[in-house]
């Protein structure tokens, strides 16, 4: 440190003296095309890094060379270069553009270009597109369909998150992180899902799966969307290699809002609004005849019973139509003046979902403040509080009676489950073994969370003439999370009466503490006249990471208690994992005239997770090159078409470091008769693993049509993944089942098309189109170990299946194609096609009207994916499935095609014990997985803003603007899938080979809102 | 600001240490110069290993058998696929028997190991550890080819990445027995006393000499697998055969639900229903006490996930979480004797024997025909009932090639000649030739 701080304190004293020769201030004013003020607009020196923001009034003021040009910029509006051409007054108007050509995205960990000069598809969304339409309840789901070459799947529909999010297909087969990288205000902050305990509680654990069931929300949950200002998604490896070893699956970075200067704005916001089932799945009838064939003809009493007093009732609906509510209140102050400037918000979200019992809450407030301490330093810091609490109630696979998602499809609507007078819930048939209503009124399944996200940033600009400079930008955070789940299985339910220790309560806590820092250096050169713009950066990253988790189990409670430690057995858990990686990092960049763009840079990391190798640097290069075909010579201003056209390619490399654990042989413990024993795992350590590393090559094109109304950008990519950890499965006779080695390759191949179009642009009506069209495929280009299945229940109902010269994601099941004398019979497997869809097409469309109104519609379909379903499993063999009672299929008892006097049976008998293929290789109704598309309306929305003139008349200019709305989620879908509710839904959260499974799941959620928005 | 900057490891920002599991203690401490102390925990565990996998295999063998059926609320592979009604998977959760007996025999493997590079106890106390690891990979072994049946076992697996082929059935009978035999053997030159704790439930076999009957009995077993009655005489008088003992006289699996141990996984829960199988418990004599290892419903039970079947028999020998189990029973020694005495053509002792069962169950002496299948039949009868729900009926049928005798529950369900061998172990031949 002693060198590097000597070298800071000498540049601090001798070069200051350089700054601000031959400038003079120039001051202005930034106006939309009717003359109302922009405040918060970009005013940037061009060629340095100097500049400014607009206040609230439009105006802004800098110092800045009499020869120098001014760009100004702001999202919504085309970019303008100003030559300041002696002048101490510039006035600018600013015309309106949807495209986002201008707006500045990061490239580096210190620097940042125009995306008209950016030599990657980085995709950014703003707070309008994140936000605007409806109110996400996670800022996951707000990027559902929005973004191209992103797979993001809900894993649910409980209130409170729960998202698969995969950037470009599959970076890692599960010993990796595979969900990007989120990094807020310069914080890496986490983005866990933590268990619970409940898979515990209802033994959904205890099948043939070890992954997580809790079907918990991931972490990103906590972060209110309403703060967010921006958001770039760094997809691939050439444009996140510059974050080195955690950047594999991608990298996000948000920006949240922060001050203007200027006018004190007070903004308050409400939506109100309501939440349903979009469909429900059972609901077949029950007579005397189907019970005597196919269930127990000792009910056919019960049943003539409850048809004739009435009590004949569908639970599905009773648990699952219920409406949920929706409120969310937020109130926001921005202000400052030249040297201060803040953003604070505070909110309150409050959603219940479709079933009674379940919701999610999150109080956030968030202060963003910046001062500018002189001309040459400034600091700003982000501070973020949040406490969340979410109900998530007990849907999905079940060993034990609990989920309601597994009993409802058995529950006979015969049978009585509301409780009598004195509240007593009765029991439900034996073989259902639990009352849904009791479960959903008395389980307890809640996880709350206080969490704390401090960032700061420091810029120290050491010489800044008209030619160089050079910035010192130190910037990091932390976050620190402290999260606490609670089970509750009261000690009288039914279920909990048959165990031999009834009653489950757990107190989960979870304490996650991430830390980063980063000091880096920019050294920005002019020469040629400000045509070569040269900018270096260097620095040094170091992040880390500690988590410590405990849970307090006990069984055997007394009735009515829920505290654990009232348990007449009890257990306790304890884990600690502490993770340090080191990066560094340099980065240089040339920029000729806006012509040709190019960049080449390295990153050196080491993490101790790496094993033995904890010590060891790895190297993550880079380089890209973007040409603006359009700047040279004057072609494109004689074709008065094409406005812009910028070929681009870009290569990197990242790495996705092991998980916690993989160096270790662990010796566990274990007891008989009071002894206390050791005993080994069944996973053998590996202390020489290496970081998953992966390279991508991508290129395309971005073209810029009729001035810039039509844009688009193509782009095609080549992600290699190398030495991906895979369990060596080795004979479990050897009492080891598996260890982790570096063993495999893959390769995602895809496409990207974006392309944004004002159809319509008029003073009375704007209709802006923007189509986005992607694929991905992946294959295993190498598999060191024997080819395996992995996720799901077992090939009865379909499995991934790893193996070389095949997509990692691709569902195989019984039955085996080749007779069973053939060596290669045991892995013969039917395939069902790929969990990743053929294709994903999304459409979203603005139009403003009538001058005040807007209306916003975003449109997302996904063609033909696998999913692995139980859902109608469960549904046929409980009797329940709405087409149970059918004969549609023609199929007999055992699923045969029914032939002349073979006796048809009902659908849910027919479908049961099917598997394979039909004769035209379509899955058939049965055990298989389904390939299934859908299309959605993901938001719709329509808004009216109050005019100022009506404002200002009524209000007194007190009310600056009202906007009030309508949207809504979910509103439409169509899809061919089925066998459950929805095709997107996984039992197994966002594992990345075996989310995506359906099993005890609820129906789809539809969101209405009413929206109302007040500026003083 | 100032809490990220401590962050920074004050001296070098750039430095990174290797990282000690904070959470477990690892395999590599005990393999060399283990202690004691640590000989003993692995001890106490290759105890407690000796119950994994116990209640899949139970129930899966006993499924296969036709003695139980596991009505599991969520689970319906239970009743069709290890019933023949549906194909059977080799990765399905069933198919384990591999994997659960392969942890206690690599426990064996380590305890051995780790004796060989230590002097923290005498070669007399070495001696004690080795013959009690090597009986409980005998047993775990035996568990696991009675599921595997004709696929046999890998008997070399020291080093998990050069595990042997698996052998013929009747190699690995014979590769079981060896095993066996060497713990006997070191049981014999392990003094008076073991070195290590014992579980309670081994009370009466908790040194060398006693453990050793222990031993005995289990190759007792292979003995009788393999049809070799001569050797198998030889050893019955090693066991702790007791013509005028407790029946239940044996060493038992002992349980708790207080962590680390865990609770008796017999016992039915809200959704393992073991049931006994109707057309079996109906034929019962009247008045066989046996009868108590079943209770009667009010209301029989009814499965319908997949197929349909009733009963009115749901199992009742387990019920508390603390209940022990028993690993090998004086009651199976005596029914085995008499197995013996019929196949040696000893019709008196055979039924002797027959009769110290009968008459404990409260039934009148064995009346029927004396030729050999007679009592062979009648002994396996006699099996069925005395050993319900022990993992026996499948493998005595399959070892007199009886199982086409098996009543079929369901007319459409098929009994099992053994369980596929288990993907995993296909997949390492595979890439392994």
């Amino acid at each position: 440190m002693n060198r590097k701080l000597l070298l800071f304190v000498w540049l601090f004293f001798c070069i200051t003296s350089l700054v601000f020769a031959q400038e003079q201030a120039v001051t202005g004013k930034v106006t939309d095309a009717e003359g109302t003020p922009i405040p918060g607009a970009s005013v940037v020196l061009k060629g340095r890094s100097v500049g400014t923001n607009t206040d609230a009034t439009g105006s802004f003021k800098l110092n800045a060379p009499a020869n120098g040009t001014l760009i100004f910029s702001f999202i919504g509006f085309t970019t303008q270069e100003v030559a300041i051409g002696n002048r101490s007054v510039v006035n600018v108007q600013l015309a309106d553009g949807n495209q986002q050509l201008d707006e500045v995205i990061v490239t580096g960990l210190a620097t940042s270009v125009k995306r008209s000069n950016s030599a990657n598809a980085v995709a950014s969304l703003s707070a309008k597109q994140l936000t605007g339409v409806t109110t996400p309840v996670t800022t996951d789901g707000a990027m559902q369909g929005k973004l191209a070459g992103a797979n993001i799947q809900a894993n649910g529909s409980v209130p409170g998150g729960g998202f698969n999010v995969q950037l470009r297909g599959v970076s890692t087969l599960g010993s990796s992180a595979s969900q990007p990288l989120y990094i807020v205000d310069g914080v890496y902050i986490d983005n866990g899902q933590y268990s619970s305990g409940r898979s515990e509680a209802n033994k959904a654990g205890a099948g043939s799966s070890t992954a997580s069931q809790d079907n918990n929300g991931n972490r990103l949950a906590d972060l209110n969307p309403d703060d967010i200002e921006s958001m770039e998604v760094l997809k691939g490896s050439s444009a996140a290699a510059i974050y080195g070893t955690r950047a594999n699956a991608g990298v996000i970075i948000i920006t949240t809002k922060r001050g203007k200067g200027g006018r004190t704005n007070v903004s308050f916001g409400q939506d109100l609004g309501i939440s349903n089932a979009y469909s429900y799945y059972g609901g077949a009838d029950w007579t005397a005849d189907k019970l005597t064939n196919y269930f127990s003809a000792a009910d056919v009493s019960k049943l003539q019973a409850a048809k004739q007093n009435g009590t004949y009732t569908d639970w599905e609906r009773v648990i699952y139509g219920e409406t949920g509510s929706i409120k969310n209140t937020h109130l926001s102050v921005t202000g400052g003046n030249e040297k201060t400037k803040f953003y604070v918000n505070g909110s309150a979200s409050n959603e219940t979902g479709i079933i009674k019992n379940t919701g999610f809450t999150r109080y956030s407030i968030r202060a963003n403040i910046d001062h500018k301490l002189n001309n040459w330093i400034d600091f700003g810091i982000s501070t973020n509080y949040v406490n969340s609490n979410n109900d998530r109630g007990w849907t999905g696979n079940d060993n034990s009676n609990i989920n309601y998602g597994y009993s409802l499809p058995y529950t006979k609507p015969y049978t009585n489950l509301y409780p009598d007078a004195t509240g007593v819930y009765p029991d439900n048939d034996p073989s259902v073994g639990e009352n849904p209503l009791a479960i959903r009124d008395r389980a307890v399944n809640n996880q709350k969370v206080n969490r704390f996200i401090q960032g700061f940033n420091a810029n120290f600009r050491l010489i800044n003439n008209a030619t160089t400079s050079l910035t010192i930008k130190v910037n990091g955070g932390l976050d620190y999370q402290s999260g606490f789940a609670t089970i509750w299985l009261p000690t009288d339910l039914q279920s909990q009466r048959q165990e031999a220790n009834p009653g489950f309560a757990q107190d989960t806590r979870t304490e996650v503490y991430n830390s980063n820092i980063q000091v880096a250096g920019v050294f920005t050169h002019s020469a040629m006249g400000g045509k070569l713009n040269l900018t270096s950066s260097a620095g040094a990253v170091r992040l880390h990471r500690d988590f410590n988790y405990n849970y307090v189990r006990g069984q055997k409670l007394p009735v009515g208690v829920s505290n654990p430690a009232r348990g007449g057995v009890q257990s306790i858990a304890a884990e600690y994992q502490r993770n340090t990686d080191v990066g560094i990092f340099a980065q240089q960049e040339a920029n000729y005239d806006d012509k040709v763009i190019g960049t080449v840079g390295i990153r050196f990391d080491k993490s101790d997770l790496n094993g033995n190798n904890f010590d060891k640097y790895y190297a993550f290069p880079k380089a890209s090159l973007a040409v603006n075909l359009t700047r040279f010579g004057n072609w494109a201003m004689a074709s008065s078409a094409i406005s812009a056209l910028k070929p681009r390619i870009a290569y990197g490399a990242t790495a996705g470091l092991p998980s916690w654990g993989t160096p270790y042989s662990q010796l566990g413990s274990t007891g008989i008769g009071g002894l206390s024993g050791l005993q080994p795992s069944t996973v053998l350590g590996n202390n020489q693993i290496k970081p998953e590393r992966a390279t991508e090559l991508e290129y395309g094109l971005d073209f810029g049509l009729f001035n810039n109304r039509i844009t688009g950008e193509f782009t095609l990519y080549n992600k290699k993944v190398f030495d991906l950890i895979q369990p060596l499965t080795t004979a479990p006779t050897t009492g080891v089942t598996s260890t982790n080695i570096n063993a495999a390759d893959l390769v995602n191949r895809g496409l990207e098309l974006t392309i944004g179009a004002e159809v319509i642009r008029s003073k009375a009506i704007t209709w802006f189109v923007q189509p986005i069209f992607w694929f991905n495929r992946s294959e295993i280009t190498r598999l060191d170990i024997p080819e395996r299945l992995t996720g799901g229940f077992g090939a009865t109902f379909g499995q991934w299946r790893v193996k070389q010269g095949y997509s990692p994601t691709q569902i195989v099941g019984q039955p085996r194609t080749l007779p069973t004398t053939d060596p290669g019979y045991a892995s013969s497997w039917t395939s069902y096609g790929d969990q990743q869809p053929k294709y994903e097409f999304s459409l979203n469309q603005r139009v403003t009207f009538l001058k005040n109104f807007e209306f916003s519609a975003l449109l997302h379909y996904r063609h033909k994916f696998t999913v692995v379903s139980l859902q109608r499993v469960l549904w046929d063999e409980g009797g329940n499935t709405s087409d149970w009672n059918s004969t549609s299929l023609g199929l007999t008892d055992g699923g045969k095609v029914a032939g002349s006097g073979d006796q048809v049976a009902p659908n849910g008998i027919a479908r049961q014990n099917v598997n394979g293929l039909d004769a035209n290789g379509v899955p058939r109704e049965g055990y298989n997985p389904s390939i299934a598309s859908f299309l959605k309306m993901r938001e719709v929305s329509l808004y009216y803003r109050v005019p100022k003139a009506v404002l200002g008349s009524a209000f007194r200019n007190v009310i600056q603007g009202v906007r009030v709305g309508v949207s809504g989620t979910n509103l439409l879908r169509w899809t061919d899938y089925k066998a459950g509710y929805d095709p997107e839904n996984s039992n197994f959260g966002s594992l990345a080979l075996g989310s995506g499974v359906d099993i005890g799941s609820a129906p789809l959620a539809r969101r209405m809102m009413f929206h109302i928005a007040i500026d003083l | 600001m100032a809490v990220a900057l401590v962050g920074l490891n004050a001296c070098n920002p750039l430095k990174t240490d290797l990282v000690i599991d904070p959470n477990f203690p690892s395999v590599g401490s005990v393999t060399n110069n283990a202690t004691k102390g640590q000989l003993d925990a692995l001890a106490v565990g290759q105890f407690s290993l000796a119950r994994n996998g116990l209640s899949s295999y139970l129930q899966v063998v006993g499924t296969i058998g036709k003695e139980l059926f596991n009505f599991n609320t969520t689970e319906s592979r239970w009743m069709t696929e290890l019933n023949g009604l549906r194909p059977i998977d080799n990765s399905a959760f069933y198919n384990r028997a591999t994997t659960d007996f392969g942890l206690p025999i690599r426990q064996a493997n380590i305890v051995i190991a780790s004796l060989n590079s230590t002097n923290s106890v005498t070669d007399q106390q070495k001696n004690g550890y080795r013959g009690m690891a090597n009986t409980f990979k005998g047993l775990a072994y035996l568990y696991m080819l009675n599921a595997q049946g004709s696929n046999g076992v890998r008997l070399s697996v020291e080093d998990p990445f050069k595990p042997s082929k698996a052998a013929t059935y009747a190699e690995s009978l014979t590769g079981i027995a060896k095993i066996l035999d060497d713990g006997a053997s070191q049981l014999d030159q392990a003094g008076a006393s073991f070195a290590f704790p014992v579980p309670a439930g081994f009370n009466g076999f908790n040194t060398p000499a006693t453990f050793k009957q222990f031993n005995r009995a289990i190759a007792l077993r292979v003995a009788i697998y393999q049809a070799d009655w001569a050797k198998a005489a030889t050893l019955l008088s090693q066991t702790f055969y007791s013509a005028s003992g407790s029946l239940t006289a044996g060493p038992q699996y002992t349980f708790s639900p207080t962590p680390p141990d865990f609770a008796n996984p017999l016992i039915n829960t809200a959704t393992i229903r073991i049931v006994g199988i109707q057309k079996m418990w109906d034929e019962i004599e009247a008045g066989d006490k046996r009868i108590a290892k079943v209770r009667v419903l009010a209301d029989p039970a009814t499965y319908s996930s997949g197929v349909t079947y009733t009963t009115k028999y749901i199992q009742n020998m387990y019920t508390s979480g603390t209940d022990p189990v028993p690993i090998i029973r004086n009651e199976e020694l005596i029914l085995i004797a008499a197995e013996i005495a019929a196949q040696q053509n000893n019709v008196a002792e055979a039924t002797r024997n027959i009769n110290i069962i009968r008459t404990a169950a409260g039934l009148p002496a064995y009346a029927g025909a004396t030729t050999k299948d007679a009592l062979v039949n009648a002994i396996l009868k006699e099996r069925m009932y005395s050993l319900f729900y022990e993992g026996h009926r499948w493998v005595d049928m399959r070892r007199y090639n009886k199982l086409g005798e098996i009543a079929l529950p369901v007319s459409t369900m098929k009994v099992l000649e053994r369980l596929e061998k288990p993907v995993a172990e296909v997949n390492w031949d595979l890439q392994n030739p």
